[in-house]
């Protein structure tokens, strides 16, 4: 059996070690777009700013190790499910018993004349290197940020702790996807506390990068332009699908994928930010670009090539930010009837709905996270500890007379 | 396979496990040096109140297999050993980035700045069933200090030919490790929790 | 307000602050109490001993861990060490109390204060009597100083038992003695205690309650009566009078200073200095309509019963009256002051002032208090309060009641009065049934207890089953709040109690003082039995502390019990490690001084176990009653 893997980021890692450790005779290629061995995104801050290597996750050595033919800086420009045949930017052509698209996403921004030169981003370690490369030469002392999303405040503080002077643009506010109005403001006061400078409005509206060949500004819906040193686009998250056109591959947004994360080819699978999932709570079609997602359907996608049949539970929408000291956690949605907390500079706040928990913003103590998102994936009756939501000292050992015990289920 | 059992309702909630933890988890591993110490030692386990008053839970991980934390650590800071079974975290390589917290479903990972890190940085700590402990042949401190036996030590196979004893109930829970079979209590222990129970339930008439 | 806020207490100022609370992020007594659990189960059992430096040792409940602190004592020599010593603080927090008081009487007597005066000629008379001092021919004066002198004594220990014990029934007397229980000197008793328990001293559990006892009469009998008679005679015995109640008192346009904790001396002077002209002008200058003061916990009891000076809350209330907003001062003496009220007045411009140099507050500020230069004192105090109306945030206030009126003041003289000058009327309608009895409901409040339904919950089950309900201290407070304490409220008792509460124009429940002012009941009692010819443990009479928190509360029950006087707690005390103790103060005792104690959180179960109780103690005296297991204990 011979499994292609398109792309190396953490759902393509852990697909390709779940199928090597159930088979050790399993051909395996890896193919990522990088220049790079396999790495994990959310250790690229720790590396840009410790120099620890700690987003080589598996080690560098992890194709050896795993007797994985990986081949790195390697575009796919075609996939041809008839044949089980892909075609490379090379031109050379593999086949294949199984494919497993787990591509990734890519920098999204809806502002004019975004493929211009000069423009950063933070997507990829590529990317990352790029920017970094720019603000270790010296020559930059000021940074703009546009887009305020997970991504943009990452950046923001990544650079503030490299001493530049950092600007970011929120068109409405920080995080809104992820965070309700309050957390938004929490998380809004850490940034300025770090000395962040937030534009906010239609002069923080970006609509176009003006410039000839590179990009030299930031222009605003209100017609004023802003620069820096240093432009970052942060404004959304795009999946990698543009080679799958003409396959047959269903796509919309992302690949579309089944309950096996089976795409509508029957040996084709996709995990990671490229699939276009289904959300667990409401049951919608949704891509939930996070970590804990990739690893889960990687190592499902894995598990489903080699025969188990799994269902997938569909995708989380869970996010922590605690690695930029920013003690933030959000899962879940923010409707229902709220319950708010708010003590000793913490603020925590949980939705319920028909007597479910559905979601939780945590920011300052975010002690609880574990049991409220496991409560949250459950959906389960809370009935018996809804008063003691709100308590300051809410904690597991709530329920370990109740019968949620029973819902606590390590997975 | 060794490991430390719970009984929730001996647990008296008297915080003694916690104290010994992070003792045990201080570079002096003494009480009355280890308060002085920066970073200030934490526990690893946590004994939080139940619903009611007078009830209380030692909560602590329970190395789950699969566990989850180790799954999402994108590090690959979070380790499985090979002999005992005990889910440990590498400090050094750990980036405080909650992912573990956020898929514990016992809430066991807590945030602190570590001696057992690269320049004492903030990182996840938990229950590492005292590993230096056991390799001296000794049981983990929190077992060691409580009194009540509401936490045991022990190997399930040998807690499954006590059969007889008073420990056997705690067997068929092996998986949670955690005994959900009430224990049979003395009336004046039964009194004073069943004070706890009336009491909070005033709350809500 | 979240369902939690209403959880939390019954009552609407209460919820609202709560919110309050909530919103802008401050700390309260209930967010602390829920960082402490779980509470540590050795000390909530009495199990943990930290007398000496061999342990500290704690007793496993369970059997199979150590059963003896390192110097042998098991479990029951703990645990009744650990509660002789909750007994000998409590004891001593009244008695130091009394003493305070006494000494103010010294000076008047020595002629060296202005600020006091004897208010109550009547009453000195009466106990210089009592203390065997001729009054004949004797200047005011003098009797004080002489009677002064002679209540000292009581503390001292030249006598073989203290004076007020004569107050007893005989046959009480003689069971004390028998018993070994008289107690002989105030603070002997208290320091008794502590040698006792102290390591290798008393190590029979029996003989530590029994002493234990002893020092809780030492109160009751003692320092507590010497505190309620000593304040009657300087600032006068209470006589009915209508108030009002909750944080409705604080007034937007005025100068607000609350005066909170239990000694009446420094807030009496008070009172007088905020009537200063000089004062009311410069609060007028500031744009304040004047001064007003309203009372919290005991302190505001005192004053209250005494002055209709309006009542703003109970022990609970104390932070939640400051996050008003509207209060430009808390004057503090001492007891049950938490410490946390000088971080929530950190939130807004309340100014924290503490005045005895036993009771110091980091973060307040000090003004020392001297009885002989009161006034003085009391006027640079107001003045305080009264500059500091001007940083006051007006958008900051939120006062979130309206005040309920209530009447206090029924001292034992003032309920004789409105009997017609004899307990006879009362004994009359208890005899015939439509009273069946009467009941104390007294004690504190405890965040473990929703706050004032232990207290409001219990009164009207007795009220409506016509039992006479007397309060003291925080109870009186939630009772006021709920509307129990007005002559109409006589509308919610039984039948009978209505009609009696009609005839004389009172309240069915009686607001009878301070928390040292149980011993009113105790006085109250003992002249019932003495007119009966019987012993007080043979009288259709109860009491309770449903939401009892402080040591001075066990000291409390103690001498109630030991007085005849059966007693429901509401929170456990830490005693349930010693089965044996707990069998001895829930069952043996009835055989030994005729009562008993039971614990019982939930007030509707209370109310049972009180009324089954009043109704085989009405079947003891021959009189008509209902076969108490004939009344059904609620689910």
């Amino acid at each position: 059996m011979k499994t292609i893997i398109i792309g190396a980021g953490p759902a393509g890692v852990k697909a390709a070690e779940t199928l090597r450790e159930e088979d050790k005779k399993h051909e395996i290629i890896m193919l990522s777009s990088e220049p790079y061995p396999p790495y994990s995104p959310p250790a690229m801050v720790q590396y840009f700013l410790t120099g620890e290597a700690l987003h080589y996750w598996r080690g560098q050595d992890f194709p050896e190790l795993n007797n994985i033919d990986y081949r790195q800086g390697c575009h796919v420009v075609s996939v041809s499910p008839d044949m089980n045949e892909i075609e490379l930017e090379s031109g050379e052509k593999l086949t294949y018993d199984y494919l497993v698209i787990a591509a990734g996403s890519r920098l999204y921004t809806p502002v004019e004349g975004s493929d211009k030169k000069g423009i950063h981003n933070f997507k990829s370690l590529k990317a990352g290197d790029e920017l970094l490369a720019k603000v270790r030469s010296g020559e930059v002392s000021s940074a703009l940020i546009v887009g305020a999303g997970f991504i943009g405040v990452e950046v923001a503080l990544m650079l503030k702790k490299m001493e530049l002077d950092v600007t970011m643009l929120v068109r409405s506010r920080v995080m809104r996807s992820m965070l309700d109005p309050e957390t938004s403001t929490f998380v809004q006061c850490i940034l300025e506390d770090r000395e962040v400078k937030i534009l906010r409005g239609d002069d923080a509206d970006a609509v176009a990068f003006p410039g000839d060949n590179a990009a030299r500004a930031v222009q605003m819906k209100s017609g004023k332009e802003l620069t820096a040193d240093l432009l970052v686009a942060a404004t959304g998250l795009k999946p990698n699908i543009e080679f799958l056109s003409g396959s047959g591959i269903e796509t919309d947004w992302g690949v579309f994928v089944d309950q096996y994360l089976c795409t509508n080819m029957p040996n084709i699978y996709a995990a990671g930010d490229i699939t276009e999932t289904f959300d667990r709570l409401t049951g919608e079609r949704y891509s939930h670009a996070n970590y804990p997602n990739a690893i889960t359907q990687g190592n499902l996608a894995g598990l489903n090539i080699l025969g188990y049949g799994l269902v997938y539970d569909g995708s989380e929408n869970m996010n922590s930010m605690k690695h930029l000291d920013v003690p933030v956690i959000a899962a879940g949605l923010m409707e229902g009837e709220e319950i708010r907390l708010h003590r000793n500079g913490s603020l925590r706040k949980l939705w319920v709905k028909d007597n479910k928990l559905v979601g939780c913003r945590l920011a300052g103590d975010i002690t609880g996270a574990g049991i409220f998102i496991n409560l949250i994936k459950r959906g389960v009756d809370i009935s018996p500890i809804r008063d003691n939501l709100s308590e300051p000292n809410f904690c597991y050992t709530h329920i370990h007379d109740t019968a949620l015990m029973d819902n606590v289920i390590p997975s | 396979m060794k490991t430390v059992f719970v009984q929730p309702d001996r647990c008296v909630g008297c915080k003694q496990c916690e104290v010994a933890c992070a003792v045990e988890h201080s570079q002096s591993k003494n009480l009355y040096q280890a308060v002085f110490e920066s970073p200030k030692p934490k526990p690893r386990i946590f004994v939080g109140p139940g619903i009611y008053l007078n009830s209380s839970f030692p909560n602590k991980c329970r190395h789950c297999n699969p566990a989850p934390c180790m799954a999402v650590c994108p590090t690959s800071a979070i380790k499985r050993t090979e002999d005992n079974e005990i889910v440990l975290i590498d400090g050094d390589k750990c980036i405080n980035c909650a992912m573990c917290a956020m898929v514990c479903p016992f809430d066991v990972i807590r945030y602190y700045n570590s001696i057992e890190a690269i320049r004492k940085r903030v990182v996840a700590l938990k229950c590492d069933h005292c590993v230096a402990r056991q390799q001296d042949g000794l049981e983990p401190a929190c077992v060691e200090v409580c009194k009540v036996s509401a936490l045991l030590f022990g190997d399930i196979n040998e807690l499954a030919q006590k059969a007889s004893s008073k420990l056997a109930r705690i067997v068929s829970e092996i998986d949670t490790a955690v005994s959900k079979e009430p224990l049979h209590l003395p009336d004046h222990l039964e009194a004073w929790r069943s004070w706890g129970k009336s009491a909070s339930k005033l709350a809500k008439k | 307000m979240s369902a939690h806020e209403k959880n939390l207490s019954i009552a609407l100022d209460a919820q609202k602050m709560l919110h309050r609370a909530s919103v802008d992020n401050i700390e309260t007594v209930w967010d602390r109490l829920t960082r402490q659990e779980p509470q540590c189960g050795y000390c909530s059992l009495g199990l943990s001993c930290r007398n000496c430096s061999m342990g500290p040792c704690r007793i496993d409940p369970f059997g199979d861990g150590p059963q003896k602190g390192v110097c042998g004592a098991d479990a029951d020599i703990i645990v009744a060490r650990n509660l002789a010593r909750t007994i000998a603080a409590g004891a001593a927090a009244h008695s130091d109390h009394g003493r305070d008081i006494l000494e103010a009487l010294y000076h008047v007597g020595s002629g060296d204060t202005e600020s006091y005066a004897v208010n109550s000629e009547d009453k000195l008379k009466a106990l210089a009597s009592e203390y065997g001092i001729d009054t004949n021919n004797k200047q005011v004066q003098e009797l004080a100083k002489e009677l002064a002198w002679e209540m000292m004594e009581d503390f001292g220990t030249r006598k073989e038992e203290l004076t007020f014990v004569k107050r007893l029934p005989g046959e009480r007397q003689k069971l004390w003695a028998k018993l070994g229980i008289i107690p002989r000197g105030i603070d002997r008793e208290n320091v008794e205690v502590l040698h006792r328990t102290h390591m290798g001293v008393d190590n029979d559990y029996v003989n530590i309650l029994l002493h234990a006892l002893r020092t809780s009469l030492s109160d009751g009998w003692g320092g507590s009566m010497i505190a309620t008679e000593v304040s009657d005679i300087l600032f006068g015995i209470p006589k009915p009078l209508t108030s009002k109640v909750n944080l409705g008192v604080l007034k937007p346009d005025m100068v607000n200073i609350a005066l909170h904790g239990h000694n009446p001396m420094l807030s009496d002077v008070i009172v007088q200095a905020a009537r200063d002209p000089e004062l009311q002008k410069q609060a007028e200058s500031l744009g304040a309509k004047g001064i007003n003061l309203v009372g919290l916990c005991c302190t505001g009891n005192e004053l209250q019963m005494r002055l209709g000076i309006p009542m703003a809350g109970n022990h609970l209330m104390q932070e939640l009256a400051i996050m008003t907003g509207a209060l430009d001062a808390m004057v503090v003496d001492y007891q049950c002051i938490m410490p946390s009220v000088v971080e929530t007045a950190k939130c807004f411009h309340t100014t924290v002032i503490s005045t005895f140099d036993k009771a110091k507050f980091t973060g307040a500020t000090h003004i020392s208090f001297d009885p002989q230069r009161g006034v003085e004192i009391g006027k640079e105090i107001v003045k305080l309060g009264v500059d500091n109306y001007a940083n006051r945030v007006p958008g900051r206030v939120l006062i979130p009641d309206s005040p309920v009126e209530m009447m206090a003041g029924f001292s034992v003289e003032a309920i004789v009065s409105a009997l017609g000058g004899s307990p006879e009327p009362l004994v009359d309608a208890i005899k015939a049934g439509s009273i069946r009895g009467a009941a104390g409901v007294v004690g504190c409040n405890n965040p473990k207890i929703k706050h004032d339904y232990g207290h409001t919950t219990l009164t009207r089950r007795l009220i409506e089953n016509d039992i006479l309900v007397v309060v003291t201290g925080c109870s009186a407070v939630s009772n006021g709040k709920a509307g129990l304490m007005m002559p109409a409220a006589a509308e919610q008792a039984g039948e009978g109690l209505k009609a009696v509460c009609k005839a004389l124009g009172i309240p069915p429940v009686l607001h009878m003082g301070s928390c040292v002012d149980n011993t009113r009941i105790l006085v109250l009692a003992a002249a019932l039995a003495n007119f009966l010819g019987t012993d007080i443990d043979k009288l259709p009479l109860a009491g309770a502390a449903p939401e009892w928190y402080s040591e001075k509360a066990v000291s409390i029950g103690a001498y109630v019990v030991a007085s005849g006087i059966y007693t429901v707690l509401g929170v456990q005390p830490a005693i349930f490690g010693s089965p044996n103790v707990v069998n001895l103060l829930a069952k043996g005792l009835d055989d030994v001084v005729g009562a008993k104690f039971a614990v019982e959180p939930d007030p509707e179960k209370a109310a049972v176990l009180i009324r089954r109780h009043i109704e085989q103690k009405r079947q003891g005296l021959g009189l008509p009653a209902v076969e108490a297991d004939k009344i059904p204990m609620p689910e």
